[in-house]
């Protein structure tokens, strides 16, 4: 057998996890496929669902129900891609027996799956949209690309934190997910941070996905503005825990693999 | 060749440290088949995944320039709600496959395992027996310095079975094996030389026969003295095959085989402590291919005599027909000074 280059094994073994993780959520059967973008959008479908029923949450000059789209998409690409990240370690334990593939592959290959059915889903709802003649004019097109990317970037870094913790701690395990819970509340996805009280605005705006948010919808919406979107902030929640995630990584692959 | 540079093994077990190498120095020479004896829980597989690259020393090294397949037998990598196709797609990709060689390892595949239409339904519709089956296809549809397989090996029904056995051996010709096995049947088929593992101290032994000795030795299993039809008993076989003149082989065969008969004997050889067996003929004799040589061994196909008595007789140049055109004439082999005859003509 030929010697293959570290990086080529690297980008086979990334296609072929991806491929894989294709196969695995779709099956063999047509209907897979409606299921992979369900899973997505029905989140959407419940809160839009939910606005119907609640008003008085309007923000004017803006269709609310545009903004909460494009709100719990962002904020569900963020959670799912750290949960993601954080469970495929113990589940693809299987896959380390072939000694081609390493963790850091699976971690890759869910990211990208993850970015890939969803920006899939996105264009499903930007269809949705048209059809039913919502205004979904967009204000600086380039931040919104931008912001995106990076939350993508953030949330890789604190996934891949999140998962090295996962494998060694089980009181992380655990604890994980009651973690993530207060998140969509305190996130800045049902409202803008211009909107609250000063002293809580003080408070949340520690939050590093409010910031993500904020420039989000800021820069989506002509209406609104990326007054209280801190980029430094954003620069360290994105580089520190990507560094350390991926330092304790490089230090306990192997036991990774063993384990 | 293989390369163990001060290798430190252990597991924390209760606050003590269990080794499973200590220390270790050790090379192993190229282009030998390996077998790996141990007690249970002595390590054996862990050092298997070790070799494999899929586990590691706590301190030292394990240095080869081999190419090392994954641990065969164990189906643990397919995912279940993919195809077998798709499974095997999968494994070639992480290979750096192109399509053209997917497309034709998957035909390999799928008629090597005789899965049929089953091929294409996902690997939780599987048996056991099918699923074991498409991965021992897939593990020899590359090409490896050297195979790892971990006690399962024969697979399936009997034809299959058999198929396999066959396939693994033609593979052999080309790579080496590193094997796990508590049958020592097996281990003595296969391996050339052996490693003995026990509380952390690993023992290389140049020649198989020595490594089970010393691995019976280490089981203190109580020497049983062997009984035989005509009354007469032995301490072991190697002293019963002295006294009829024929390969220890022969005797061994009989007793783990069929019950205890010896067809060439027409004896029957039993353990002291059990039963007399009453005495039968060879089971699963197959016309025209099953053989039995005048030393008293008995071979599935004349290939297997071939490769058995090439082993053996390294000095002696054989054909790999040698034994077949031996067979279509009288039966006699000049070269190797044993009859050969088909068992179904054997009376």
């Amino acid at each position: 057998m030929k010697k293959r280059s570290s990086f080529a094994i690297f980008k086979s073994s990334i296609f072929a996890l991806f491929l894989r993780d294709m196969y695995d959520s779709v099956g063999i059967k047509k209907i897979g496929y409606f299921w992979l973008f369900f899973d997505i959008l029905f989140v959407v479908l419940i809160f839009v669902a939910l606005r119907g029923y609640i008003r008085g949450i309007d923000i004017p000059g803006l269709d609310f129900i545009v903004f909460l789209t494009i709100n719990l998409m962002a904020f569900y690409f963020f959670k799912s891609t750290v949960k993601l990240i954080t469970n495929s370690l113990s589940t693809s334990k299987n896959l380390f027996d072939y000694k081609q593939v390493k963790p850091i592959d699976v971690i890759f290959a869910k990211f990208l799956f993850n970015f890939f059915i969803r920006i899939l889903a996105t264009f499903v709802l930007i269809f949705v949209g048209y059809y039913f003649e919502f205004d979904m004019q967009v204000n600086d097109f380039n931040l919104v690309l931008l912001s995106v990317v990076w939350l993508g970037i953030f949330s890789l870094g604190i996934g891949i934190l999140s998962a090295v913790l996962a494998t060694f701690f089980d009181f992380y395990k655990k604890m994980y997910g009651y973690m993530m819970l207060p998140l969509l509340f305190t996130s800045a996805v049902f409202y803008t941070v211009g909107s609250l009280p000063p002293k809580l605005r003080e408070i949340i705006l520690y939050n590093p996905i409010v910031h993500f948010m904020e420039m989000l919808h800021g820069s989506y919406f002509y209406v609104l503005d990326t007054y209280y979107v801190d980029y430094m902030y954003m620069t360290y929640w994105t580089i520190i825990p990507f560094f350390i995630g991926l330092f304790l990584y490089t230090k306990s692959e192997k036991n990774i693999i063993a384990s | 060749m293989i390369k163990l540079i001060n290798a430190t093994k252990y597991y924390k077990t209760q606050g003590k440290n269990k080794y499973i190498l200590k220390n270790t120095n050790l090379e192993i020479p190229s282009d030998k088949n390996i077998g790996i004896l141990g007690r249970n829980g002595s390590g054996k597989s862990t050092l298997l995944r070790m070799l494999g690259g899929i586990d590691f020393t706590t301190s030292g090294d394990i240095v080869s320039d081999k190419t090392f397949s994954w641990v065969m037998g164990l189906s643990k990598g397919l995912q279940p709600a993919m195809t077998g196709r798709q499974n095997v797609k999968f494994v070639c990709r992480i290979y750096g496959k192109d399509e053209e060689q997917i497309r034709e390892i998957s035909n390999y595949v799928k008629e090597f395992s005789e899965l049929g239409d089953y091929f294409d339904m996902p690997i939780k519709l599987y048996s056991n027996g099918m699923k074991s089956r498409l991965s021992f296809s897939l593990s020899l549809a590359f090409d490896f310095d050297y195979l790892i397989i971990d006690e399962i090996l024969s697979v399936g029904d009997a034809s299959f079975k058999k198929k396999s056995e066959n396939a693994l051996k033609n593979k052999m010709k080309k790579c080496n094996i590193l094997i796990v096995s508590h049958s020592m049947d097996t281990l003595r088929n296969l391996c050339d030389v052996g490693i003995v593992l026990h509380e952390g101290v690993v023992t290389y032994y140049d020649h198989i026969e020595d490594a089970i000795q010393s691995y019976n030795r280490l089981n203190k299993a109580p020497s049983k003295k062997i009984l035989c039809s005509d009354g007469a008993i032995f301490d072991n076989i190697k002293d019963a095959a002295k006294h009829y003149g024929v390969k220890p082989k022969s005797i061994q065969q009989a007793m783990t085989q069929n019950n205890g008969s010896n067809v060439f004997l027409k004896k029957v050889f039993w353990f002291e402590g059990t039963q007399k067996p009453e005495f039968q003929e060879w089971q699963n004799v197959v016309e025209n291919e099953t053989i039995i040589a005048s030393d008293g061994i008995i071979f599935s196909s004349s290939k297997e005599a071939y490769y058995f008595y090439a082993d053996l007789h390294k000095g002696i140049k054989l054909e790999p027909d040698h034994i077949e055109k031996v067979l279509l004439k009288d039966g006699k082999s000049d070269k190797l000074k044993i009859n050969f005859k088909y068992l179904s003509e054997y009376k």
